[in-house]
């Protein structure tokens, strides 16, 4: 593995309010290019564990680097630019009232000059298919595609990093596809690395590796196939597995001796057509 | 699915939709000046030939911009009473008990109304054809200077911004809570004034509520994007001043010209 | 078995003669009969939330009709307090309704507004806390500061309070995680059983299809499948061209019958499935 973009060691943080630790104490590399799910029921941390890769917040112990960056007040916006981030509701990172105005926002924070700025967000929406819908106002838009807007202003800002907090958390199973898509898309064609946190298991499903957090803590970390085998442990965290992982489960205890990492219905058919033969 | 029209703009594409927002605050600001110190009605009617070709070349039509004085009917009713009584000069022409009208009276009358809604039509023009992210843009270059002597130019733009962005989102938010609220047995229309206004809490409070989280997640996703106040910020749109500028601007001056030998001419 | 909830030729248009004109609702008829579990199911813009308004007599049905317990929602005559005392309305995201400084003020919205006397109210919320699996000792609590989860069941209880014989809930598990999920739609499933006609909107075919007895799938405003959810999951290729899906199992189980198994057509729960698979392989049927 070549050197990970992201490097949180012992990183830890506490809410002024709280009587225990938010996060607490997780370390992770993440190598650049990789797609990586971070599942948890909530209040299990990992929304705050993606603040402190964009230092939103600054870990209270420990160190969490960013492209070689360490995390703190004064490379805030070093940080920020580097690794981008995706929120849950639709409505409210959109910033302007015209689509193209919002994509552009992180870049004229940044003090970009205009005649760039127009080249980058007029490519960022291209590539999110939103080129034709520049001009529109994004109360116009379905949840989908104001999250394309926002993928769009953080792709304008050419992060090597994007995190995905719960993105397709209110969107609908059509939404939720496409943006799941666009996400994969921007992974593999431009290389960029994302941190996709969610509860959908079928998203996380695809991800090259998974990270299940509870009480702050990294509970099970592998490849989806293993994370999702443990069937038992993985309910008791207070998610959901494959619906053929619990049917090979069951099956097995039933007798029959299914192979525990069955993942999706065709490896199943397969698996099952072949003990016919 | 609530349409509202803010600012009354009126979406559309000619010479005075192209031009600069900066250039059309100003000569907005210019045009009624002009209205104050003309004298004669000659100047006026100079000015309505210019707000009649604003309705026409724009296509937003006499009578759309005709409404907008709707609201202010009263205020204008009211001043043309207050002067047709109130001042005595010249001739008199009605005596009805203590009610005496005189010449001057009427004339004065007549012109505060005509002054009055030449004013609102001028203002008109700028708010229908001008798109409240660019009148906000507008204010903001024009009030920057400003900034050097702490005057906030870019937040304030910047909240005008936001709140515009919002206005639709807040609205649907009220009508979705107000549908939770009258299917749980809320009732939104009968009752006293007292009644009704107490009717508003279940609608008020989640609003506010709302309001204050959304608030609070845009701010952090502002703030994940870079955002650090106006300082050393740049723009998509660099507002810029183009030959249709130059020409608005000299045909207000020569209204002005036109106005001031009105003036000095003493036409009627 | 009587039906409930009869929606006739039901269209409904929004901003009509306006550029913005838009078909929301195109000839819907449906029942519901009682004690039933119905599914309605249709994503974002396939006027579900419309349909449901009318339920609750939010809209008015013009062209079509709409009875509730025989009772025509469109007639002049109809009190709305009478309807709404009948069908209880449980929109998405209830949890940013709920506006009393305490739960229990706030459970008792309902019950106020439909001027009952105090103990009845009192009463009334008590059950109705109890029904959402809510602690008696979060009856003094701002609900404010409740987790999501609490939150949703709060507003949950202040529909029940008004007593419902027929309760409709939009999205009841949207955003909340799988836990959450599992929980509220077991908490809704023993609603049902409790005597209580169901009529819930989802997006999941899988959740429509453990916990409903019927379904209605809905898209571009039209009823485009109805039926018992197995009858539904057979049209697996039109339910993907509206963007919907089909439960895993049930997929599984029409990839097996293509290759020779003995899947029975109505098979699409896992229990059921993996039944029919243990029985090819001549292990008996003794899955879970």
């Amino acid at each position: 593995m070549s050197e990970a973009i992201l490097r949180l060691r012992d990183a830890a943080f506490q809410y002024e309010d709280a009587d225990a630790r938010a996060v607490d104490g997780v370390s992770l590399d993440v190598a650049p290019g990789e797609f990586l799910a971070i599942l948890g029921r909530n209040g299990s941390g990992k929304s705050t564990l993606a603040r402190l890769l964009n230092a939103l917040l600054i870990p209270s112990a420990g160190s969490v680097e960013v492209d070689g960056i360490e995390v703190s007040e004064q490379r805030a916006y070093d940080v920020r630019e580097r690794c981008g981030m995706v929120f849950q509701n639709p409505d409210n990172q959109i910033v302007a009232t015209v689509v193209e105005e919002d994509c552009a926002f992180g870049l004229e924070n940044r003090g970009v000059p205009s005649k760039e700025i127009r080249r980058r967000v007029d490519e960022a929406l291209r590539e999110v298919g939103m080129l034709d819908r520049a001009l529109a106002s994004p109360s116009m838009l379905s949840g989908g595609q104001k999250q394309r807007i926002a993928i769009a202003g953080v792709l304008a800002m050419r992060p090597k990093i994007i995190v995905f907090d719960e993105s397709t958390a209110m969107l609908d199973p059509v939404g939720r596809k496409d943006v799941f898509g666009l996400a994969r898309r921007v992974n593999r064609e431009e290389g960029v690395t994302v941190v996709w946190i969610t509860h959908f298991m079928e998203e996380a499903v695809q991800a090259d590796r998974v990270v299940v957090m509870d009480k702050g803590k990294i509970e099970l970390e592998g490849t989806p196939r293993e994370v999702f085998s443990n069937v038992t442990e993985v309910l008791s965290l207070g998610l959901d597995v494959p619906e053929m992982m619990k049917l090979s489960r069951d099956l097995r205890g039933a007798g029959l001796e299914i192979p525990l990492d069955v993942l999706t219905v065709d490896e199943m058919a397969e698996v099952l057509g072949k003990w016919q033969a | 699915m609530m349409n509202v029209t803010i600012g009354q703009y009126f979406p559309g594409d000619s010479f005075l939709y192209r031009l600069d927002p900066r250039t059309k605050l100003i000569l907005t600001l210019a045009l009624i000046i002009l209205v104050f110190i003309s004298k004669t009605f000659t100047g006026f009617a100079l000015v309505f030939l210019f707000v009649l070709w604003c309705a026409f070349s724009t296509k937003i039509g006499l009578k759309y911009m005709l409404k907008g004085l709707k609201p202010l009917f009263l205020i204008i009713a009211l001043t043309f009473v207050l002067n047709l009584l109130l001042m005595k000069d010249g001739a008199e022409l009605v005596h009805w008990g203590i009610l005496r009208i005189t010449e001057g009276g009427l004339r004065t009358a007549v012109f505060m109304a005509v002054r009055l809604i030449l004013l609102v039509l001028t203002s008109q023009v700028l708010t229908l054809t001008t798109s409240p992210i660019a009148l906000t843009d507008g204010l903001e270059t024009l009030m920057r200077p400003l900034s050097r002597i702490g005057f906030p130019a870019h937040e304030i733009s910047m909240m005008m911004s936001i709140a515009l962005r919002f206005i639709p989102t807040l609205m649907e938010e009220t009508e979705k809570i107000r549908r939770a609220q009258m299917a749980r047995g809320a009732d939104f229309e009968s009752g006293n004034l007292l009644q009704r206004a107490k009717a508003m809490v279940p609608l008020l409070v989640p609003l506010f509520v709302s309001a204050f989280r959304r608030a609070d997640e845009l701010a952090m996703a502002m703030e994940a994007r870079c955002y650090r106040g106006g300082e050393g910020r740049t723009k998509l749109k660099q507002l810029q001043f183009h030959r249709q500028d130059a020409v608005a601007a000299a045909a207000v001056v020569a209204m002005y010209a036109i106005m001031i030998a009105l003036n000095a001419l003493g036409v009627f | 078995m009587a039906s409930v909830i009869e929606v006739r030729h039901l269209t409904h248009v929004y901003m009509p003669n306006s550029p913005f004109e838009a078909k929301a609702l195109d000839d819907v008829s449906l029942t519901v009969n009682e004690g039933e579990f119905i599914g309605i199911i249709g994503h974002t813009g396939s006027g579900k939330s419309t349909l449901v308004s009318h339920l609750n007599a939010l809209e008015k049905s013009e062209p079509g009709t709409v009875f509730v317990k025989g009772t025509d929602l469109g007639d002049k005559d109809t009190k709305l307090t009478d309807v709404r005392r009948e069908v209880g309305l449980v929109f998405q995201y209830p949890e940013y309704q709920l506006f009393e400084e305490t739960v229990e003020k706030d459970i008792a919205f309902g019950p106020t507004n439909l001027k009952l006397d105090e103990k009845e109210i009192k009463h009334r919320v008590r059950a109705a806390m109890e029904l959402v699996g809510l602690d008696e000792s979060l009856r003094d609590a701002s609900p404010f500061n409740l987790s999501g989860g609490q939150k949703r069941r709060v507003a949950i209880a202040g529909v029940l309070a008004m007593n419902p014989s027929i309760l409709i809930l939009d999205e009841p598990a949207a955003g909340l995680d799988p836990a959450g999920r599992r929980g509220m739609l077991e908490l809704i499933k023993g609603i049902h059983q409790s005597g209580v006609t169901v009529v819930m909107v989802s997006h999941s075919m899988d959740d429509v299809g453990k916990y409903c007895d019927r379904l209605y799938v809905l898209a571009h405003g039209k009823i485009a499948l109805s039926g018992m959810p197995a009858e539904v999951f057979l049209h697996g290729a039109e339910l993907q061209s509206m963007g919907l899906d089909v439960p895993e199992c049930a997929k599984l189980a029409a990839a097996l019958r293509a290759r020779g198994f003995d899947v029975p057509e109505d098979a699409y729960r896992r229990a059921d499935v993996a039944a029919a698979i243990l029985k090819h392989f001549g292990k008996g049927g003794d899955a879970q």
